[in-house]
């Protein structure tokens, strides 16, 4: 038998999560714009002009008494339990056989990349303090020796997650669009750029990371996240692939890498389940570690109030109170390019753009470094 | 690997979220009606998996060819059947229906 690490629902766990999907693209969609004209309707009922909502916090004060906001409220917080529920099965039935199959591939004299632990990783808060997305146990508890249970359980969330949200690109569990996207992105904004080391912040599962061997195979690729769980899922899931990558428990703000070691660096919706001091570090080490005439290029969540309707801004700060998102609102209420340009890349090569791949639109950010 | 506390973190751009494990905060004026909306939801799910299986199994036994293409739609249970089925659908409403008409059921 090949060891092969995935995440692998049987035919009713695949109806259960289909089913979630389905759910969350109802309370996303329909629930959200009956929402949306309910507040307005509100709105427009006020006595005054005057008196209509300018910010989150009087839209709040208009709409989070209403019974249709309640609603909208339990029927969230419902799916996001029925999600890590019906994710948990498929884990729980599967977990012994994937530590066996990552065992066998992290030992396997064959393989193409590596695995580093660190004894000495300090994980931060919100990530050590924080059941992000109210994941049972969060992203880094690890319950059994070579634990993978954490990286599974988001692994079959992530694609539910992203479609039931309208920022889906239709791939199925364990697919690479998402990168696939950012290499694009890459290639659009340093289009003379030929990477060939290529670092991944937050990697995650390493599902994405995998789109950047795919796209540049002759680079050298490097993902790095601070939960254990899932850096060994990365390094079991690129070796299933028979793909060279590189993975580490390191914390992006603080890396063991030398000064200039990468000519593109990335991240994908990392810096959302950070803090502000957190975002200063990782953008300063971003410009310690890119090669001159590279390119730094973090994609994240485009939720910035500015380009929010306030029902939608009432909506998303919610999430950080009841759906484990703390700098949801502090992140969304950054100026990237700003931390760019705090962080040493000169204004004219620091970004903050939007870029859309079907119905999706992302918040991409960085700069390069002259060359 | 260990944990600690950024303490360079001002609470104001860090604020309280849901505490680890909290499967249970409600939203509706009355908490038993979020547990029931859950409940139904829950159910419906259920529902919608078992649907999925039986239409699997369905393919699978006109794919092998045991069934043809509607069969189960002009299937017509024999008496003893439609007798065992209807005993089995009375028990099923008596079950989810007997306790609260027992309930509402006292004289005072």
């Amino acid at each position: 038998m090949n060891a092969a690490i995935g995440f692998e629902p049987n035919h009713d766990e695949a109806a259960r999560q289909a089913f979630i999907g389905s759910l969350k693209g109802y309370v996303n969609f329909k629930v959200e714009s009956a929402l949306e004209s309910v507040f307005d309707g509100e709105v427009a009922a006020l006595e005054s002009a005057q008196a209509a909502p300018a910010t989150r916090e009087q839209a709040e004060e208009v709409i989070t008494d209403h019974p249709l906001f309640k609603l909208w409220g339990t029927l969230t917080f419902h799916s996001q339990n029925l999600m890590w529920q019906s994710v948990a099965d498929t884990t729980q039935r599967t977990i012994d056989t994937q530590i066996e199959a990552y065992r066998a591939l992290a030992s396997s004299p064959n393989k193409k990349g590596s695995v580093k632990l660190s004894q000495e990783l300090v994980v931060k808060a919100p990530v050590s303090t924080t059941e992000i997305h109210r994941q049972p146990g969060g992203y880094w508890r690890e319950q059994r020796e070579d634990d993978l249970e954490a990286a599974m359980n988001y692994s079959g969330t992530v694609d539910m997650y992203r479609n039931a949200k309208g920022m889906g690109m239709g791939g199925k569990v364990g697919s690479d669009t998402i990168g696939q996207f950012v290499a694009n992105v890459a290639e659009k904004y340093a289009p003379e750029l030929k990477p060939t080391a290529v670092l991944d912040m937050g990697c995650g599962t390493g599902e994405q990371t995998l789109a950047y061997k795919r796209r540049f195979p002759d680079a050298t690729i490097t993902g790095i996240d601070c939960a254990r769980p899932f850096v060994r899922f990365a390094h079991g899931v690129a070796e299933t692939a028979g793909l060279a990558a590189n993975f580490a428990e390191m914390d992006a703000g603080n890396t063991d890498f030398d000064d200039e070691s990468f000519d593109l660096i990335v991240s994908i919706i990392m810096f959302h389940e950070t803090t502000k001091a957190q975002v200063q570090d990782i953008m300063k080490e971003c410009w310690r570690l890119v090669r001159p005439g590279g390119l730094v290029l973090h994609l994240d969540v485009p939720y910035q109030p500015h380009r929010m309707p306030l029902i939608k801004q009432v909506t998303n700060h919610w999430q950080v109170r009841h759906n484990g998102e703390p700098f949801w609102s502090g992140f969304a209420a950054l100026n990237m390019k700003e931390e760019a340009i705090a962080a040493g890349f000169p204004a004219e090569l620091a970004f903050a753009e939007y870029e859309q791949a079907g119905p999706a639109v992302y918040h991409f950010f960085g700069g390069r470094k002259p060359a | 690997m260990t944990t600690q506390n950024d303490t360079r973190c001002a609470s104001e751009e860090f604020p309280s979220g849901p505490k680890p494990g909290d499967r249970n905060t409600t939203f509706l004026d009355d908490p038993v009606s979020d547990h029931l909306l859950r409940a139904v939801v829950t159910l419906t799910m259920e529902l919608s998996v078992s649907r999925e299986r039986i239409k699997t199994l369905e393919s699978l036994l006109v794919q092998s060819g045991a069934l043809t293409q509607g069969a189960a739609d002009e299937f017509e249970p024999t008496d003893d059947d439609a007798v065992a089925r209807s005993a089995d659908r009375n028990a099923l409403i008596a079950a989810i229906l007997d306790p609260i008409m027992e309930h509402l059921s006292v004289t005072k």
